[in-house]
C-alpha cells in the first residue's frame, strides 16, 4: 500500500518557506511515490494567512499550485461526524481543524505531518505522526 | 508564462493549429519549449477581450521555498493562535461547568 501523508497548515507554510525537512515528503508526493492529503480547512487557513502576510495575489497563486498538484484537497464534510467525536476526546489539546485532519488521517491511514508538538504522543488507531517543530 | 490565443488575427510569426472535434489543440514544440510547458503540466484557460489566455500553472515543487522567512513566520503564528484559542475555549468551558454546578446546588447564578 502506498504511503499517505496528511499535511497540516504549518507544513504547507514550511513548504513555501523552503524548509529542507519538508522537501523529501513533497518530492515523494510530486513524483507520485506517496499520496499527500490536505483538508479544505487547512488550505483555506493557509491562503488566509498568506493573504495577510504576502498579499492576495500570492495567496491565489499558492492555492492554485496546490489544487492543481498531486496533493489531494479533501472536503471536510464526510469526516465531520468523526471529527466532533475526536474533539470531545481531545478537547483541550486539539482545535476543531486539527480534529478534522485527524479524522481524515484515521480514515485513510495516514502519517500526519505537522508542526504542532501536541500531536507528538498521539495514540489513535491507523495514524502515525511526524512532528516538524518550528521555533 | 502565458500564451494568448488571439481571435481573428494571424501575424507572420504565428503558427496555425487546428482544433479537433473534441476541442483538442496541438501546441507546437517551439512554443512548449519557449514557455516551459511539460507533459502533465496544468494550464489555465482564461477568456479575455483579446482572446483566450493560456497560463501554465506552476508545479508544487516550484512553490518550494518561494517565501523564505514568511512561511516559517506563518507556521509560528498559527501555533500561537491555536494555543490562545484552546486556552480561551478551556476557560469558557470551566466557567460554564462551575456555573452549572452552582446552579445545581441552588446558589444564585449571575446571567
Amino acid at each position: 500500500m502506498a504511503r499517505r501523508y496528511a499535511l497540516d497548515t504549518g507544513v504547507l507554510s514550511l513548504h513555501v518557506d523552503g524548509d529542507p525537512r519538508v522537501r523529501p515528503f513533497m518530492d515523494e508526493v510530486a513524483r507520485g511515490g506517496a499520496e499527500g492529503i490536505v483538508t479544505d480547512l487547512a488550505l483555506t487557513e493557509f491562503q488566509y494567512k498568506l493573504c495577510q502576510t504576502a498579499g492576495r495575489k500570492m495567496a491565489e497563486t499558492q492555492g492554485k499550485r496546490i489544487r492543481s498538484s498531486r496533493l489531494r484537497v479533501v472536503h471536510s464534510s464526510p469526516y465531520l461526524e468523526l471529527a466532533w467525536r475526536l474533539k470531545c476526546k481531545h478537547r483541550s489539546r486539539f482545535s476543531l481543524a486539527d480534529c478534522v485532519l485527524l479524522a481524515v488521517a484515521q480514515v485513510h491511514a495516514c502519517r500526519i505531518l505537522t508542526t504542532d508538538g501536541a500531536f507528538a504522543d498521539l495514540r489513535e488507531p491507523r495514524v502515525s505522526v511526524q512532528v516538524l517543530p518550528v521555533t | 508564462m502565458q500564451i494568448l490565443i488571439a481571435m481573428n488575427s494571424v501575424a507572420s510569426h504565428m503558427v496555425m493549429a487546428t482544433i479537433t472535434g473534441r476541442g483538442m489543440m496541438h501546441i507546437p514544440a517551439g512554443l512548449r519549449k519557449q514557455f516551459g510547458i511539460q507533459p502533465g503540466d496544468k494550464v489555465e484557460l482564461r477568456p479575455t477581450k483579446n482572446g483566450i489566455l493560456l497560463d501554465r500553472v506552476p508545479t508544487l515543487m516550484e512553490g518550494f521555498g518561494t517565501l523564505p522567512g514568511i512561511g516559517r513566520r506563518i507556521a509560528i503564528e498559527l501555533l500561537e493562535e491555536k494555543k490562545a484559542e484552546l486556552a480561551q475555549e478551556e476557560k469558557a468551558m470551566r466557567a460554564e461547568v462551575n456555573r452549572m454546578r452552582r446552579s445545581r446546588r441552588g446558589e444564585k447564578v449571575r446571567a
